[in-house]
């Protein structure tokens, strides 16, 4: 991939790499927007099942192949409440977790370097329904935004021991720059934000960051 | 069992004096310092937009903000 993006890397490594293991709907679409602007923000690269539009391949397959490519992880579980259609919980979330459990404990290699981060709306709800992580650190986010960014910022920040990396306040009021902007930017490229996929919002969202760095008085 | 090792005699070693350094070869006040620089990355796949025009709309949002910006109208909306 040699695509002229200008200040911006094209490609992933696996310690750039992370993967995002949350829930892809509606209510939930502005904590997936601040997680996916938190790591972009903090320079790697967001990872997820809908990169993929490989229909033919199995979804689990694709799932695993992902989740053997990054080194962080990031799980939300907050979404385990009941299905008012089957009064049934989702178990999606929490499956993927085991599989990036599993792959760290039994892979070999560069796999024993991963390390994950386990968000749910209130930090000890999981010892309701999932207690066999009780050794785990779960950040609680509160469903707000300015809260999932500064948690997946500073475990970032920590795992990876890198510098330069902003602070969590101003990766959200970037956030809700880029975001307040993403209307006019979507009129502009003649597309509606409700049509935008997965890949096109971190497209929108890289672009934005390459054109407004942190330097810039604009954003 | 005998390790093989690479040897290379003083007669044979090419003399480095004179020539452009490689990128290895820098010094550390020349390199990047590398993941300790915040970088931004894209995985770089296209969606249903092409990069193209994502980045053309950006610049030209960016472009339309930074001439308000500079006659004093800082209003975001435009």
């Amino acid at each position: 991939m040699k695509a002229d993006r200008g200040p911006v890397r094209v490609g992933w490594r696996f310690e750039d790499s992370v993967f995002i293991n949350c829930p892809f709907d509606a209510q939930y679409a502005p904590l997936f927007d601040a997680l996916v602007f938190a790591i972009h923000d903090s320079g790697f690269v967001a990872r997820c099942s809908l990169e993929v539009a490989n229909s033919a391949q199995n979804r689990l397959e694709k799932i695993m192949k992902i989740i053997s490519e990054c080194r962080f992880s990031i799980h939300d579980l907050s979404r385990t409440d009941l299905d008012p259609a089957h009064n049934l919980p989702r178990f999606n979330m929490p499956l993927e977790l085991g599989i990036d459990l599993g792959c760290r404990r039994f892979g070999h290699g560069r796999l024993r370097q991963k390390t994950s981060l386990v968000l749910d709306s209130e930090p000890y709800r999981y010892q309701k329904f999932i207690s066999d992580i009780a050794g785990q650190d779960i950040c609680g986010h509160s469903n707000q935004v300015n809260e999932t960014i500064r948690v997946v910022r500073d475990f970032l920040v920590t795992e990876s021991e890198r510098k330069g990396i902003p602070g969590g306040s101003m990766i959200a009021a970037r956030y809700a720059r880029c975001f307040e902007r993403l209307p006019v930017l979507c009129l502009a490229a003649s597309i509606q934000p409700s049509e935008l996929t997965f890949l096109d919002r971190v497209n929108f969202v890289t672009a934005w960051l390459a054109e407004y760095p942190l330097s810039s008085p604009y954003w | 069992m005998k390790k093989r090792t690479a040897s290379v005699s003083k007669s044979t070693k090419k003399s480095t004096a004179g020539k452009p350094k490689r990128k290895s070869e820098k010094s550390a006040s020349e390199k990047p310092l590398g993941p300790t620089v915040r970088t931004i990355k894209t995985l770089g796949k296209v969606g249903t937009i092409s990069l193209a025009r994502i980045r053309a709309a950006v610049k030209a949002v960016a472009a339309q903000e930074k001439r308000a910006f500079a006659t004093g109208n800082t209003s975001s909306e435009s």
